[in-house]
């Protein structure tokens, strides 16, 4: 089973060309359908011309989705709205018609097959069956495991409804399908929270041995707890004996177009994704390698403005293509996340 | 002494939600006193030398300001301004509500309270700040000197849950309260049971303006628009553009083809002084970028954004008449708009309006317009720089007067 890494294949001058292209497309096509978007852009003064270079391309703040309304389909044609979990309490809501919805998908599963190969996998899912529901409006936790279980040959959630691991569920599952490879998917947080911990507290084992896992979803909360992704994945790697451990970086605003950790721990852009980072107070951009906000570019929003977005998150971004994973493509890291804005000025006491 | 203050301990309920930071639940049973009080005068002077005289304090200008502020020179100055006020005393127990924001707003509003006669009890809001917790440690020191023993059983700076009920059972003990914003507040406050006789001294959400001549403005070097955009940046940056008294609309007075020039000059030369004292974190940034968005979704408005610096954009409006108070953002963003006439502006001039800021114009012709103009707001009329300056004139109040009752001999 020979690894097919064709969204990571292109050299770093056919990305540039190649991207460049469909991003400018994509702004051009949000301003004819999203017209709040356009008067933004007017307003701002920003020309309805080709950027030249990926760092003319205009963005929006990701927070711009939890404020405003930003759609570049019609409400009759949103298939599904993916609502962030967010910590402040008002949530990013991104309207998803068919398309986006199936290109979300088909990108997700290209990314993947570069890792797991061409053949549908057995799936565990750390994470409770209702996580799972496919409604009308989803989290991006639901957007995750529905995104997983595409590629999935059969699934089987870890969890239940009080998000505690069943055991005899899983040791069945393993039972069927543990000898050959196959994968595991849950958010970060919730891995550490109620596998890692219950196993921890149990003193029960799981041999996870051709187990490849797939975990995101923001480490702010295990950043609280001083829990780094090499400790996250030395403690799964011990308890579990599980062979692979893949993060990834994504957002709600940006399905799909993962940033996953390769084999030797490098967040890499697949051909449907870029970043780069800009400096905090002056926002210009700043050369490769240089620590900043990180601004990302994914071509799979077409039903909503998207595809250009201006993170809170603090990383660098490489140009670095001779990784020793063979996979071409920018490299991001991620370091943490900005503070919360801090305000002085008259305001409601109560 | 003992069985009054029995008396009046026993019967405020949930008592024990207050926590005394200064004081004692002595003040629920403390007699009012006069305006200027000399003790109360003598306790601020003896504040302010406390406070300036320590290392620490000078890290807070606010604080310094504040201290200038209780020098017995400037209370005795400002007396002068009253004359005998014989008739007057203070109303009795006054609560303040402190906004959550602006640190020592408190310690103005005590003030107030204190040389107005009253008895104050003082909320102070959760959020923790150096410079209060160093200037009650300075209160506390001051006042716990047997010569202002009257002063600490009248008086007292507290901090309550915002779930507690103490003010649903105890709002009927008040005779004054002064609430410092925002609306919400002001209406939360409402819903207690004041007694119908509580005089209510409320600071809703305010907007300012700043008007700029714009002849008086080409007159000026390169140093003297640096002196007045230093006074521009004490109106605005230095509170993150978020005071009431900020001004937000920039209204340019002048010839059209004159105000394209001058305008340009002040920005840049704005720009420069703000980038080398002033650093936009980048959520701020994008907290302007929101509401510029949201202010597009909900309104039909054209403008225009030009950047300035790294902190600085303007939104040009090209009528006036469209303005609207709503249209606001803290961390430097400025609506400007321009006519040859103050009519135009002040036929957007709503209650709301507080404060103008101008720089080229005669404050008798300013006094003239807004005298006839039929205006409702515009409370304040200052010059650049002293937006923030607060004094005993507030919000169209002058509350010295307001917070002493009046007692008519015939």
């Amino acid at each position: 089973m020979g690894k097919c890494i064709s969204p990571y294949e292109l050299s770093r001058d056919e990305k540039n060309v190649y991207f460049l292209d469909k991003i400018n497309k994509l702004t051009s096509y949000h301003r004819q359908h999203c017209h709040l978007y356009n008067r933004y852009l007017i307003t701002m003064d920003i020309r309805d011309q080709e950027a030249k270079n990926l760092s003319d391309v205009p963005y929006l703040p990701a927070r711009a989705f939890k404020s405003v309304n930003l759609s570049s389909v019609q409400s009759s044609q949103v298939r599904s709205t993916v609502i962030s979990s967010g910590t402040s309490g008002v949530q990013s809501k991104v309207n998803l018609d068919a398309r986006t919805q199936l290109k979300q998908s088909l990108i997700l599963k290209e990314i993947l097959t570069s890792f797991i190969g061409n053949e549908r996998l057995p799936l565990l899912i750390i994470d409770s069956p209702s996580a799972g529901k496919m409604s009308r409006e989803f989290s991006a936790r639901t957007a995750g495991i529905l995104g997983f279980s595409i590629v999935a040959s059969h699934v089987c959630y870890a969890l239940n409804e009080e998000m505690e691991l069943e055991y005899e569920n899983v040791l069945n599952f393993l039972s069927q399908y543990g000898d050959s490879k196959f994968l595991i998917f849950g958010f970060t947080y919730i891995i550490w929270q109620y596998l890692i911990q219950w196993l921890n507290n149990s003193r029960l084992e799981l041999a996870l041995k051709q187990g490849v896992i797939f975990h995101g979803g923001g480490w702010k909360k295990l950043a609280s707890l001083n829990i780094s992704n090499e400790l996250f994945k030395a403690t799964i790697k011990e308890l579990t004996e599980v062979s692979h451990v893949h993060n990834y970086y994504g957002m709600v605003e940006q399905t799909g177009s993962l940033f996953v950790e390769c084999e030797y721990g490098y967040l890499h852009a697949s051909k449907y994704s870029e970043a780069l980072a800009r400096d905090e107070y002056t926002r210009e951009p700043l050369p490769a390698g240089s620590k900043g906000v990180v601004q990302v570019f994914s071509l799979m929003p077409e039903s909503y403005p998207g595809h250009s977005i201006l993170t809170e998150d603090i990383g660098c971004v490489s140009e670095d293509t001779r990784c020793a994973c063979g996979r071409n493509g920018s490299i991001i890291n991620i370091e943490g996340r900005l503070d919360a804005a801090e305000i002085r000025g008259c305001s409601d006491a109560y | 002494m003992l069985p009054k203050l029995e008396a009046a301990v026993m019967h405020i309920k949930h008592l024990d939600d207050l926590s005394f930071i200064i004081g004692t639940p002595d003040v629920f049973s403390s007699d009012r006193t006069v305006p200027f009080d000399s003790l109360v005068i003598d306790f601020l002077h003896d504040l302010s030398q406390l406070v300036l005289s320590d290392v620490q304090a000078k890290k807070f200008p606010d604080l310094i300001t504040f201290s200038f502020f209780c020098r017995k020179a400037n209370i005795k100055q400002i007396q002068s301004q009253y004359g005998a006020m014989e008739n007057r005393v203070g109303w009795g127990l006054a609560l303040h509500i402190a906004p959550s924001n602006i640190p020592l707003c408190f310690a103005y509003s005590f003030l107030f309270g204190l040389i107005s006669g009253n008895c104050n009890i003082v909320r102070l809001s959760k959020k923790d700040y150096p410079q209060v917790d160093l200037l009650c440690n300075f209160i506390e020191e001051i006042i716990g000197k047997p010569k202002y023993r009257e002063l600490r059983t009248k008086n007292a700076i507290v901090k309550f849950d915002k779930a507690s009920i103490f003010l649903q059972e105890n709002a009927c003990l008040f005779d004054v309260r002064l609430v410092w914003g925002g609306d919400k507040t002001i209406e939360n406050m409402r819903q207690y049971s004041w007694s119908p006789h509580c005089i209510e001294v409320a600071f809703a959400d305010r907007y300012s303006i700043s008007v700029f001549e714009v002849e008086a403005m080409l007159q000026l070097n390169a140093q003297q628009m640096q002196k007045l955009c230093k006074g521009f940046f004490n109106d605005t940056f230095l509170v993150d553009q978020n005071a009431c008294s900020s001004p937000r609309l920039i209204f340019w007075l002048g010839k059209y083809e004159q105000m394209k020039e001058v305008r340009i000059f002040f920005w840049q030369i704005f720009a420069e002084y703000v980038d080398c004292n002033y650093k936009l974190a980048l959520v701020s940034y994008v907290e302007k970028q929101i509401k510029l968005l949201q202010i597009l979704e909900q309104y039909d408005v054209h403008l225009k954004i030009e950047a300035f610096g790294h902190s600085i954009l303007t939104a040009w409006q090209e009528n006036v008449y469209s303005f609207n108070a709503n249209f606001k953002s803290p961390f430097g963003l400025f609506f400007e708009s321009s006519s040859s006439s103050l009519d135009d502006l002040f036929a957007v001039v709503t209650r709301q309006y507080q404060t103008l800021i101008y720089f080229g114009i005669s404050k008798n012709l300013l006094r003239q317009k807004l005298a006839n103009s039929g205006v409702k707001g515009i409370d304040r009329v200052v010059p650049v720089g002293q937006a923030l300056a607060i004094g005993l004139k507030w919000d169209g109040i002058d509350l010295l007067m307001r917070l002493t009752r009046y007692i008519n001999f015939v």
